[in-house]
């Protein structure tokens, strides 16, 4: 027979250890995790069910919701903003798969920039230089889809000088790349020396 | 003119978040387009305490989003549920 002051087991306290775990708890956001079953997280699921929120409210808590929703999406990656916030589709398990078929098709062929672009990489340093990407979908006319993208990869390069807290005083565009689905990215580099510290 | 991100990011420096969280959450924003920037601005022009709040759901998020956990990725969406109900009252 079993004794009760042989106490619980190893594996009930671990059970009870892994049941509750707090996380940062401020501002009126609490959050308190039970670890029921670890399901994994799957980026569009993830996004599919913010949007999911978004769409039962109104007013100042849908503008507070589309905020979420944006954090969730710029959370997962930058090329995941459109996605989230693409109107008259849910993301069933039909279109998820085809999105994802869609994402494959956009990185085929694509450069080793854009690639980094896609997973969230939109600037980054190599040696003196600092690289920037612009990404623009949307647009039909490809002179304007071009010239956006430039202009969407000179703002991250800014933005990028502002985190070395400088201004940029000129920079480039070197490269341009369209994906099949349309969607044009842009390169621009600027030197280090060409950020001033002003 | 000021973009929207350089509006937030002296918003976000005038917060009382730590220097590390405010350099998180400005990297956050870095990946995002200029225009798109627009709502958490004003939001956070309205409000400034949507700042940190905005702040701690994306560290939650990260954190699920690091680890793939799916169901503290639905807790959270839970407690943003009830936090939006509560301004619908």
């Amino acid at each position: 027979m079993k004794s009760f002051e042989a106490g619980p087991s190893p594996e009930q306290i671990k059970s009870e250890e892994e049941m509750s775990l707090e996380l940062p708890k401020e501002g009126g956001l609490e959050m308190r995790e039970t670890v029921v079953e670890k399901a994994e997280l799957k980026p569009e699921q993830a996004i599919a069910q913010e949007r999911s929120v978004l769409e039962r409210f109104k007013g100042k808590a849908k503008q507070v919701a589309s905020v979420l929703l944006f954090v969730s999406a710029l959370s997962v990656g930058p090329g995941m903003v459109s996605e989230a916030y693409a109107q008259g589709t849910k993301l069933t398990t039909r279109t998820e798969q085809v999105r994802k078929q869609e994402k494959t098709k956009t990185r085929e062929g694509a450069p080793e920039w854009v690639a980094r672009a896609i997973s969230g990489e939109i600037f980054w340093e190599e040696g003196e230089t600092i690289f920037a990407v612009g990404i623009v979908s949307r647009i039909q006319n490809i002179s304007l889809l071009r010239s956006t993208a430039g202009n969407r990869a000179r703002a991250n390069l800014l933005k990028a000088a502002s985190r070395e807290k400088g201004t940029l005083k000129g920079s480039t565009v070197l490269s341009f790349w369209k994906s099949p689905d349309g969607t044009m990215f842009a390169l621009a580099r600027v030197s280090k020396s060409d950020i001033s510290n002003d | 003119m000021d973009t929207n991100f350089q509006k937030i990011k002296e918003l976000i420096q005038e917060s009382t978040l730590l220097p590390t969280e405010r350099e998180d959450l400005l990297l956050l924003f870095t990946k995002a387009n200029d225009q798109d920037l627009e709502p958490t601005l004003k939001l956070f022009i309205e409000d400034s305490s949507w700042i940190r709040k905005i702040n701690e759901n994306y560290k939650a998020k990260r954190a699920a989003l690091a680890t793939g956990n799916q169901a503290l990725w639905q807790k959270i969406i839970q407690e943003e549920e009830a936090q939006l109900k509560e301004l619908e009252h």
